[in-house]
C-alpha cells in the first residue's frame, strides 16, 4: 500500500470488506472484463493494530460481547474464526408474519433460494441437501430411535463447511485473476456523496503508515460486516449530516443476533433405543448433524418467532456429567479461544473442590479421556475438513438442549456512533443490543411443545425451569457473531436502509453485502445466506455494468 | 487406404488398430516392437518395427499410404523416430501422417489456449521433445500431415489419468484439494481420441494443421477428484491437508520415484511400488488452462462423449480392474 499516498484508484466496481460476502462477490467478477477493486481492512493474517479498530463501546457488557470479539479484520475476514454451520433460511422467515412486528421482507424465499446451491459450493458444505433422509446414502442415523414428533421437524440437519477461511482459500484465486486488485491495509473512513446528484463518487481510505488516497468508482458495495456497515454510513458526514443511506433514521437500528443458549434436561428413557447426536458424513466428506426445526405451521399457530434445537451433552461445569473429557475440556479452558470458551463459563467460581470433583472424573476414565484427546487430534486439529463440535455421549441418555432462535424484530436494538475515537480519528461503534419478550416467548412456548412431543411419545421427558430460561439463553449475552439487520432490506425508505436489490435508499450506486441487509434474523445461522445475496447482487450488478477496454486479460491466445 | 499405425501396442495404438481392423474401407497395419498374440487372433497385419532405426521404419512402409505415429517412448526415441519416420514417408511416396503430439506442447501457459496458440517458454523436457516432433512433421516435404493434441486421456485402460487417479484416490493420498485443486483438469476419453485420429486419416485439411482434443468446459480438479471418487464408492471422498500433499511432493516423491526406478532395475514390476505424487503433478491441480477444442469440432467433425458418461465409463473399468488385479 505504499506509495499511493494522496493518490487515486479508478475501478468499475468497488467492493469495501474482503469476508465471506466481498469475496464471494469479487469472485464472480473473475474475467468479466470488469475492472474491480477489493479492499481489504487488513493484512493476510490477524494484525493488532488492524484489529484495535474495531474497538467500540457496548451499552451493556453482560449483554454483549466486546466488540472486538467475534469478528476479524483481516483478509478473509470473520471466516477467520467461524465454526462452518451452514443451512438456509427457511421459506417461512420471508413470510409477512403479522405477528411479528417487523418481520417483513420485500423478497420471496424463491428470488434467493436459486443462489444456495453455489454458495454451498463457496462454502465447500456440499450438496444443496437439507434432508437428513436424502444428505447421506441410505438416510442419516435417527436422533431418537422411533421418536415421531408432531410440532417439530425432526428430519432438519445442518451442514459444515471445512470451515472455509475465505482469504486463505480463495487469496490466490483472487490474485491470479487479472481484472480484480486486492488492496490490503486499506482502510474505508468516508463514504464521499458527489455533490450533486445521488451518486457515490468516491470512498475515502486510510493506511496505518499514514497514507490517505480515494477508490472512485462506477458501483460501490459494502461488505464490512453488520456492525462496521452501520458505522461506516452513519461516520459518512461530509455531504449528509446524518450519514449516508440514514435520512429516515434507519441505520444501525434493528440489530439482530439469535438469542441461543443451552437448557432442559432431556432424559432419554425408553429401553434399547439408540441415541445419536452427532455428525453423519455426506460422500463428499461434509459433516451433517441432525437438528429438531419447529414446524412452519407450528410458529404461525403459536405466533412465535423460528427455532431449532439439537441434542447436547450436559453442561460442562457441573462435575456431576461424571465424564472425564467434558471436566478435561472445562478445566482446560483457559487455552481455549475466547470465542469458543465463552460458553464453558459457569456462573460460579472454580472453587478447590469443583477442580478436584473434575479432576476426579478424568481419573475414573483416563482411557476413555486419552481416546477422545487422540481422535480430536486426528479428525479437527490436523485434519483439513475439522470435526465441527465436541460431541460425547452422556451417561444414561441424559442430554441438555442446545436451542438457536430467531431474534425477532426490534427497533430499539442499535448500532450507534459512539464517543471514542480509533487510529484515524472516526468515531467508533456503540452497541445497544436489546430484545423483545416475544424472543423468550419463542423458547419458552417452543420447550414446552417439545416437551409434550415427548410426553405423548412416552419414550422420554423433559424437564427444565420456565423461570430460568431467560437466564439460560442470556447467559452469554447476545449470541457472538452473528451481526444481524443494521441497514435492513425494506420496501421504502421508512421500512428499510436498502432496497430489494441492496441498493442504499437515497443513493444510485451504493449497495450492501452481509447480513445487515437481513430485516430478520431466522433460526439459521448466517453465513451462507451472507454469501447466497452476494451471489445474487453480484448478477444484478453483472447486468449493469460493461466489460472495461482498459482490462488486459492475462494468458494465452 | 492402407494405414500403418506405428506404437499399436501402446494404449492408444491397440484401440485404433481395433477400431480401424473393424472398418471395411481400411486396410490396417499394426506396426510394433514385437508381435503381439491378441491382433494375430484378430487376423491383423503386424509388422515389427524399429522405430528409430531408418532400414526397419522404410521396410515397414511397404504398400502404406496412411501412418498413424503413436509411438510413446523416452524423449530421445520420440525425437529420433520422427525424424525417421518423416524422411521415410516422403521417399516412401506416402500420402499422410497423422501424428500424436499432447497439449504438454503448452506447457505452464494458462487461460484459453487455441489450435495455433505458440508454444510455451516455461515447457518440460517431454513438452519440448514433442514440439521438436510437430516442428519436425511440420517441416517434412512431400508428405500431408495433421497433428493431434490430446490432453489427458481417460478412460477404459487409461493408466495414467484413470487407473493412477483411481488408486491414489483409494488410499486417500487424492481427493478434495481446496485451493491447491482449482486448476482445470482438462480430460479427453481414449474413445474419442480413437476417433479424431480415424477422422483425421481423410479429411481435408491444411498440412501441418493442429488440433487440441479436450473437453470445451473441463471441471476443476477438485471436482474430477471427488466425481471420479464417487463413481469408484472410494467415500467419503476426503479433504486433504496442504500438509500432507507437501509431504508427497517433498518427501515421498523422490523415495517412490528412486522405488520405482530399482523396482525396474531388478526387474520387479514397477506397479508394486505406490503411485508418486511428484511436484510437476501437483502443479498440474492448480495450472488454470483450458483448450479452444472448436477446430477439432468443425474439421474433425469430433463428437465427444459428454464428460459424466466418460467418467461412469472409466469407473466401470476401474472397478472391474483393480477387483481382478
Amino acid at each position: 500500500m505504499s506509495g499511493l499516498g494522496g493518490s487515486r484508484l479508478n475501478s468499475q466496481l468497488c467492493i469495501v470488506g474482503a469476508g465471506p460476502a466481498g469475496i464471494a462477490l469479487a469472485l464472480q467478477f473473475i474475467n468479466t472484463g470488469i475492472d474491480v477493486v477489493l479492499l481489504a481492512g487488513g493484512a493476510l493474517d490477524h494484525d493488532e493494530k488492524s484489529q484495535a479498530l474495531y474497538a467500540g463501546e457496548v451499552a451493556d457488557e453482560a449483554l454483549h460481547s466486546p466488540l472486538t470479539e467475534y469478528r476479524h479484520r483481516q483478509f478473509g475476514g470473520s471466516s477467520a474464526t467461524w465454526g462452518g454451520r451452514c443451512m438456509p433460511f427457511d421459506p417461512i422467515d420471508f413470510e409477512n408474519r403479522d405477528w411479528i412486528e417487523g418481520a417483513r421482507w420485500p423478497i420471496a424465499y424463491d428470488d434467493i433460494a436459486p443462489f444456495y446451491p453455489e454458495a454451498q459450493a463457496l462454502a465447500e458444505a456440499g450438496d444443496c441437501i437439507y434432508d437428513a433422509r436424502q444428505a447421506v446414502e441410505g438416510g442419516m442415523r435417527p436422533m431418537i430411535a422411533g421418536f415421531e414428533p408432531e410440532f417439530f421437524n425432526p428430519d432438519a440437519i445442518e451442514r459444515f463447511s471445512c470451515p472455509t477461511n475465505f482469504g486463505r482459500r480463495y487469496g490466490e484465486k483472487l490474485r491470479r485473476a487479472p481484472n480484480i486488485r486486492v488492496l490490503l491495509n486499506a482502510h474505508a473512513t468516508q463514504i464521499m456523496r458527489a455533490e450533486h446528484g445521488n451518486a457515490i463518487e468516491h470512498i475515502v481510505l486510510r493506511t496505518l503508515e499514514g497514507a490517505e488516497f480515494q477508490v472512485h468508482a462506477d458501483r460501490f458495495v459494502l461488505a464490512t460486516g453488520g456492525i462496521e456497515t452501520a458505522r461506516l454510513l452513519l461516520a459518512s458526514r461530509a455531504r449528509d449530516p446524518q450519514g449516508i443511506g440514514n435520512a429516515q433514521d434507519q441505520v444501525g437500528r434493528n440489530y439482530l443476533c439469535h438469542i441461543a443458549g443451552t437448557a432442559g434436561t432431556l432424559s432419554v428413557t425408553a429401553p434399547a433405543t439408540p441415541v445419536f447426536h452427532g455428525y453423519d458424513r455426506a460422500w463428499d466428506g461434509v459433516y451433517c448433524r441432525r437438528r429438531l426445526a419447529l414446524r412452519p405451521e407450528v410458529q404461525r399457530e403459536k405466533r412465535i418467532g423460528n427455532i431449532v434445537m439439537r441434542l447436547h451433552h450436559p453442561r460442562l461445569p457441573d462435575p456431576a456429567h461424571g465424564r472425564g473429557i467434558l471436566s478435561a475440556i472445562y478445566l482446560a479452558k483457559p487455552f481455549i479461544s475466547y470465542e469458543y470458551s465463552k460458553r464453558l463459563h459457569g456462573g460460579d467460581g472454580l472453587s478447590a473442590s469443583l477442580v478436584l470433583r473434575h479432576l476426579a472424573n478424568i481419573a475414573c476414565e483416563p482411557f476413555a479421556t486419552a481416546g477422545f484427546l487422540l481422535n480430536w487430534a486426528r479428525r479437527r486439529t490436523l485434519a483439513a475438513r475439522k470435526f465441527p463440535s465436541l460431541i460425547v455421549t452422556p451417561r444414561n441418555n441424559v442430554f441438555s438442549l442446545d436451542i438457536h432462535a430467531e431474534q425477532v424484530p426490534n427497533l430499539q436494538s442499535r448500532i450507534m456512533l459512539g464517543e471514542g475515537r480509533d487510529a484515524f480519528g472516526m468515531p467508533q461503534a456503540r452497541v445497544d443490543w436489546r430484545y423483545r419478550a416475544l424472543d423468550m416467548e419463542t423458547v419458552r412456548v417452543a420447550l414446552g411443545l417439545l416437551k409434550d412431543d415427548f410426553a405423548r411419545w412416552g419414550g422420554g421427558q423433559l424437564s427444565y425451569d420456565e423461570a430460568e430460561i431467560p437466564d439460560a439463553m442470556l447467559r452469554d449475552g447476545a449470541y457472538g457473531g452473528h451481526h444481524i439487520g443494521t441497514a435492513r432490506m425494506g420496501a421504502s425508505p421508512e421500512e428499510g436502509v436498502v432496497d430489494s436489490e441492496a441498493r442504499v435508499f437515497g443513493t444510485t450506486n451504493l449497495h450492501v453485502a452481509g447480513s445487515a441487509i437481513f430485516p430478520t434474523s431466522s433460526q439459521a445461522n448466517p453465513t451462507l445466506t451472507i454469501i447466497a445475496f452476494a451471489l445474487r447482487l453480484a448478477r444484478h450488478i453483472k447486468a449493469d455494468l460493461q466489460p472495461s477496454t482498459k482490462v488486459s486479460i492475462k494468458g494465452a491466445a | 487406404m492402407k494405414v500403418l499405425v506405428l506404437g499399436a501396442s501402446g494404449f492408444v495404438g491397440k484401440r485404433l488398430v481395433q477400431e480401424l481392423a473393424a472398418r471395411k474401407d481400411v486396410s490396417v497395419v499394426a506396426g510394433l516392437r514385437r508381435e503381439q498374440a491378441e491382433f494375430r487372433t484378430l487376423g491383423i497385419e503386424q509388422r515389427v518395427i524399429e522405430a528409430t532405426d531408418a532400414q526397419s521404419v522404410e521396410a515397414g512402409l511397404g504398400g502404406i499410404t496412411h501412418v498413424i505415429n503413436c509411438v510413446m517412448g523416452s524423449n530421445d526415441v520420440m525425437v529420433s523416430g520422427t525424424k525417421v519416420l518423416c524422411a521415410a514417408m516422403s521417399s516412401a511416396g506416402c500420402k499422410r501422417l497423422v501424428h500424436f503430439s499432447s497439449t504438454a506442447v503448452f506447457g505452464g501457459s494458462e487461460g484459453l489456449v487455441g489450435d495455433n496458440a505458440p508454444f510455451a517458454a516455461n515447457v518440460d523436457a517431454y513438452g519440448r521433445a514433442k514440439i521438436e516432433c510437430e516442428n519436425l512433421v511440420r517441416a517434412a516435404s512431400g508428405i500431408e500431415s495433421v497433428i493431434l493434441r490430446p490432453a489427458l486421456i481417460h478412460g477404459p485402460g487409461a493408466e495414467q489419468w484413470t487407473a493412477r487417479i483411481g488408486r491414489l484416490l483409494r488410499w486417500h493420498r487424492l481427493g478434495d484439494l481446496g485451493a491447491a485443486g482449482d486448476g482445470l483438469c482438462n480430460l479427453i476419453l481414449v474413445d474419442d481420441v480413437v476417433q479424431a485420429a480415424v477422422r483425421a486419416l481423410d479429411v481435408e485439411t491444411v498440412s501441418g494443421r493442429a488440433f487440441n482434443l479436450a473437453e470445451p468446459n473441463p471441471p476443476t480438479w477438485n471436482r474430477y477428484l471427488m466425481d471420479f471418487a464417487r463413481e469408484i464408492g472410494s467415500l467419503p471422498v476426503h479433504r486433504l491437508p496442504g500438509w500432507q500433499m507437501k509431504i508427497e511432493t517433498k518427501l515421498l516423491a523422490i523415495a517412490l520415484k528412486l522405488a520405482q526406478i530399482i523396482a525396474g532395475k531388478i526387474g520387479l514390476g514397477r506397479w508394486l511400488v505406490p503411485d508418486p505424487i511428484t511436484p510437476s503433478f501437483a502443479r498440474l491441480f492448480a495450472q488454470e488452462i483450458r483448450f479452444d477444442p472448436s477446430g477439432a469440432d468443425q474439421v474433425l467433425g469430433l463428437k465427444r462423449t459428454p464428460y459424466r458418461e466418460g467418467l461412469a465409463q472409466a469407473a466401470i473399468w476401474f472397478r472391474a480392474s483393480s477387483s481382478r488385479g
